[in-house]
């Protein structure tokens, strides 16, 4: 009886485990950042962080215009550019006032986000969700 | 013929309406430029308080409540290629305890590419580091003081902080890290009566200043470490009060290094000039020599709080005619400690000692005798100094 016990406890254990590895996953699914620009700019993965720090204007000439994304800020800082909000916001005061760089927007969601991108030859993004088409995906993270 | 580098006014009425009217210009602006460009009117602004040890430099007592710089900077772009840097600061005058109107920056930048943008204007004049990298911005100032020597002309700076004339600057990708160069030239200063002024609207004796700086910023494992030189000369005529009155000639060539290292735990800057002075006043010689340094490294102990250190040292000739027409132009070492704590990115609060001793007797300023310009004597003596700031920016 107490084996049985015993036996179905670990069947337990393992389902709660199986079942908790599941949405484990699926949270780190909904966490993926995907960082997109126009699709007629040459930008490469190489060039994300100095993008979105302000250590790279243009590519082959267009200007590139960043935008964050609200609901996608967090884990974008934590993921791409390895930088704290307060570091992140802290390092574009810094750009604004010495080299006169303007920080990028701050959009509400994804949709803003694509529709910015689509418009603008520089347009560079990121969104939490798999990008539509007639956007570039630089790199999934 | 007055060359004026400040507004000033007769009647303080006047003054008043005329900040009043420059402010509400300024925010008038940006809410223009808001609307159809999305152009947002930057600043800083800081207040605080001090108490210090009775100093032999008048204007540096400290004694209660203090207000800081209120500083005001736009920075529109016009397409592309075109960008600006607009910048005005209301300064309190060490002297009247009034404020100042201040146009800290003018310029306007056409963008060749990241290896390249000339600016044309008003600009802080590009040497070491803290120059360009804090100047008016309390806020991201590490410390409450700048390093005494780097400080503006009419505080204690032993150079012109600021410049008006042209500016080439860029940066190309070497390695892992950035080559970044600066090239610049402009009219050269003057010294009016002890405070060097820089010349907003001619060059008063025709004779340009220039000077580079060129630094690596590594990148990789050594990324937030930055090495450079940098250099600049300039011919600075000394005048009576009265502004047209020529007393003498200085001339100032600097040459020297600098350093920084910044990381998560670590805030680290160093700074170093080397003065060759000629004296113009007998044809070039004999060729004084100075020197300037200073030693900042701050401790990130929590995210948020940094306890930082500071060691000035300044080793001047007093015989050299740039500095001995100098009002601060002097010897002296200054130990400064402190602690900042970051409310958020936008606001900090610092707590700052510092201890300042002034090495020289110098019993004739100016070199000029009865011709003298009215600076005070220099004694030797040491004064201490505790403040405390609050530091915003927008």
């Amino acid at each position: 009886m107490l084996l049985a016990s015993n036996s179905q406890k670990i069947k337990y254990f393992i389902a709660a485990f199986i079942l908790l590895s599941g949405l484990m996953a699926m949270a780190n699914a909904s966490a993926d950042v995907y960082v997109i620009c126009n699709s007629n700019l040459g930008a490469t993965d190489a060039d994300i962080k100095d993008l979105f720090t302000g250590e790279k204007q243009a590519i082959g000439g267009t200007k590139v215009v960043p935008v964050d994304n609200k609901s996608a800020q967090g884990e974008f800082l934590a993921k791409v550019v390895a930088l704290t909000k307060v570091k992140y916001d802290s390092n574009w005061a810094k750009k604004s006032f010495r080299d006169g760089l303007t920080a990028p927007s701050v959009l509400g969601g994804d949709a803003d986000v694509t529709a910015h991108v689509k418009a603008n030859p520089g347009g560079c993004g990121y969104v939490a969700s798999a990008p539509s088409d007639g956007v570039k995906l630089v790199k999934k993270y | 013929m007055q060359l004026p580098k400040r507004i000033t006014f007769k009647s303080d009425t006047k003054a008043r309406l005329f900040r009043f009217l420059l402010a509400a210009s300024l925010l008038n602006l940006s809410q223009i430029a808001s609307a159809e460009d999305g152009v947002p009117l930057h600043g800083f602004a800081d207040a605080g308080w001090a108490s210090g040890s009775p100093s032999q430099v008048a204007r540096e007592k400290t004694d209660g409540f203090v207000l800081g710089t209120v500083d005001l900077y736009l920075n529109p772009q016009f397409q592309d290629n075109v960008k600006s840097l607009i910048e005005i600061a209301l300064e309190p005058d060490l002297d009247s305890q009034e404020y100042d109107l201040d146009v800290e920056r003018i310029q306007v930048g056409y963008v060749y590419g990241e290896w390249g943008t000339l600016w044309a204007g008003r600009f802080h004049t590009p040497y070491g580091y803290w120059n360009t990298a804090f100047h008016h911005g309390a806020q991201l100032q590490p410390s409450i003081y700048k390093p005494r020597f780097i400080d503006w002309e009419d505080h204690a700076g032993f150079m012109p902080s600021h410049s008006t004339g042209i500016w080439f600057q860029g940066k190309l990708g070497v390695g892992s890290g950035k080559f970044a160069y600066d090239l610049w030239m402009s009219n050269g200063n003057r010294n009016i009566a002890g405070e060097s002024d820089m010349n907003i609207l001619r060059d008063d004796n025709h004779t340009p200043g220039y000077g580079g700086r060129a630094a690596y910023n590594f990148g990789g494992a050594l990324d937030g470490l930055s090495i450079g030189v940098h250099a600049l000369t300039d011919e600075i005529d000394l005048y009576a009060a009265d502004l047209t009155t020529q007393l003498s000639r200085g001339k100032m060539n600097m040459y020297g290094g600098f350093a920084v290292y910044e990381s998560d735990l670590i805030e680290f800057s160093a700074e170093y000039y080397w003065f060759a002075n000629p004296n113009q006043n007998n044809g070039g010689s004999p060729i004084y020599h100075s020197s300037a340094g200073f030693v900042h490294l701050g401790y990130n102990a929590t995210a948020n709080n940094q306890v930082y250190v500071r060691f000035e040292d300044a080793n001047i000739d007093n015989e050299d005619p740039y500095f001995n027409n100098l009002e601060n132009g002097f010897s002296y070492i200054r130990s400064v400690v402190g602690m900042r704590h970051n409310i958020n990115a936008r606001a900090c609060v610092k707590v700052e000692a510092n201890r300042t001793s002034i090495e020289d007797s110098i019993t004739n300023p100016s070199n000029l005798g009865t011709q003298g310009i009215g600076l005070a004597p220099v004694n030797p003596g040491t004064f201490d100094e505790l403040r405390v700031q609050y530091a915003i920016s927008f």
